[in-house]
């Protein structure tokens, strides 16, 4: 006897702890207490069920939100300046689901839903804008939308493949103090159709540093020659060519210089690469 | 009357079936929750107030962040390097970068809050492209560390 009352006391201790820990965090009440335009929206029993459940012992039935894709890939164009992309999904469960927030990891990607609630059965979509700026390669990003249905946030991806005009190659060449102040050269290629013709050339260190161009196919590809005048000093420089690139964001591009303590290793491929958050 | 022991004895049977009950659902229920009891590790390259504290030359500060947030407030001294205007802003920050890297003074990288990528993406920038390597480093949790440091939260 008193063991099954010690049983059964036990076993009512459980499923309370269960019942408050799972609910705590999952229902939509629980999620009020930061949103209260989700405590607004969020369900509530009515009548007898209400007086017989108390609602932090509510397990809510399982709510999704079902997006159509939740990693896109697009392609923009060298003249374009920004992307528009939707991520469609529908609510499938049967509860409302809240958004609480929509968060980007990046200021160039602003992104939004469509409402704020979404009952069952419901389709609704995250437009987002990705802003190029100066970006070229592939650019990932991400969006996270957090809700009231779970506590993880939904992850979208978004991957953008912009085409650059202009590429310069390497980026970065280097000297270490003391070392003999050879030239080095950058290569500077076109890479759309259309010819490009570098038409001024710049550096934040002309007193020591020499940039001379030479003309290897006009409109098409040049050759950069940097020589320091010593190797003494550290130095940190850029080199900044500007063309005459119809498209305004392209028509400046960079490359840097550096005199330092050790030269740093040759870069692994940034951004193509990138996969996860 | 019954002895203590037996009661403490009761008391631990009790709470053990009720943690094993709460771990069962925890492992098993659809929507169970994630544990946040630990925090992240830090990442490559990631440091903390308290780490730029034990320095004792301050950084050079970084604000990646978008150009309406650096300009409603940033870190005093903050040179605005964000990865979208990458380009531009990299011209005006170079002398001071490059003085950083003359004195070997560490650069510090922020953005708004442990959500944004923005701060490793730029320092990833400046240490690779501008090769100024292991001085870069990202402020966990960006901004937001910041402040809440700032008004003693």
């Amino acid at each position: 006897m008193k063991l099954a009352l010690t049983a059964s006391f036990a076993l009512a201790a459980a499923a309370g702890i269960a019942a408050v820990f799972i609910a705590r965090d999952t229902s939509p009440v629980a999620a009020s207490a930061q949103d209260p335009a989700a405590a607004a929206a969020a369900p509530r029993p009515a009548g007898p069920e209400r007086a017989a459940a108390p609602e932090a012992a509510r397990l809510p039935l399982p709510t999704d939100l079902k997006f159509e894709s939740s990693d896109q890939s697009k392609s923009a164009k060298p003249e374009d300046e920004e992307i528009d992309v939707q991520f469609q999904f529908i609510n499938d469960g049967d509860q409302p689901v809240v958004i609480r927030e929509v968060e980007s990891t990046c200021g160039c990607l602003k992104a939004s839903a469509d409402r704020k609630t979404y009952p069952p059965g419901e389709a609704g979509t995250i437009e987002a804008t990705f802003k190029l700026g100066s970006f070229t390669g592939t650019q990932q990003k991400w969006v996270r939308i957090h809700t009231t249905n779970r506590v993880e946030p939904y992850r979208l991806s978004l991957s953008v493949t912009i085409p650059d005009v202009v590429v310069m190659e390497p980026d970065l060449v280097q000297w270490q103090i003391g070392e003999k102040p050879v030239p080095q050269k950058i290569k500077v290629t076109v890479v759309q159709d259309d010819p490009v013709n570098i038409t001024d050339i710049s550096n934040t260190r002309p007193h020591n540093m020499t940039v001379e161009k030479k003309v290897i196919k006009e409109g098409r590809e040049y050759e950069l020659t940097l020589t320091p005048n010593t190797t003494d000093e550290p130095m940190l420089g850029v080199v900044r060519i500007t063309t005459d690139c119809p498209i305004l964001k392209h028509q400046r591009k960079l490359a840097f210089f550096s005199i330092v303590k050790e030269k740093k290793q040759p870069k692994a491929e940034a951004g193509a690469g990138e996969k996860s958050e | 009357m019954k002895s203590l022991a037996a009661i403490a004895a009761q008391a631990a049977a009790l709470l053990a079936l009720a943690s094993g009950a709460g771990a069962l659902v925890k492992a098993f229920h659809p929507n169970a929750p994630a544990l946040y009891l630990q925090e992240e590790p830090l990442g490559k390259n990631e440091v903390t107030l308290d780490i730029i504290r034990g320095w004792g030359a301050p950084p050079l500060w970084i604000d990646a962040r978008q150009r309406e947030a650096y300009g409603e407030d940033h870190i005093p001294g903050a040179l605005l390097i964000n990865e979208q205007e990458f380009d531009e802003l990299i011209l005006e920050a170079i002398e001071p970068l490059g003085q950083a890297q003359v004195e070997g003074r560490n650069i510090v990288v922020y953005c708004g809050s442990h959500g944004c990528k923005a701060s490793h993406k730029v320092a990833e920038e400046l240490s690779s492209r501008l090769g100024l390597g292991d001085q870069v480093f990202v402020l966990r949790r960006g901004w937001k560390a910041w402040i809440e440091d700032r008004d003693g939260r």
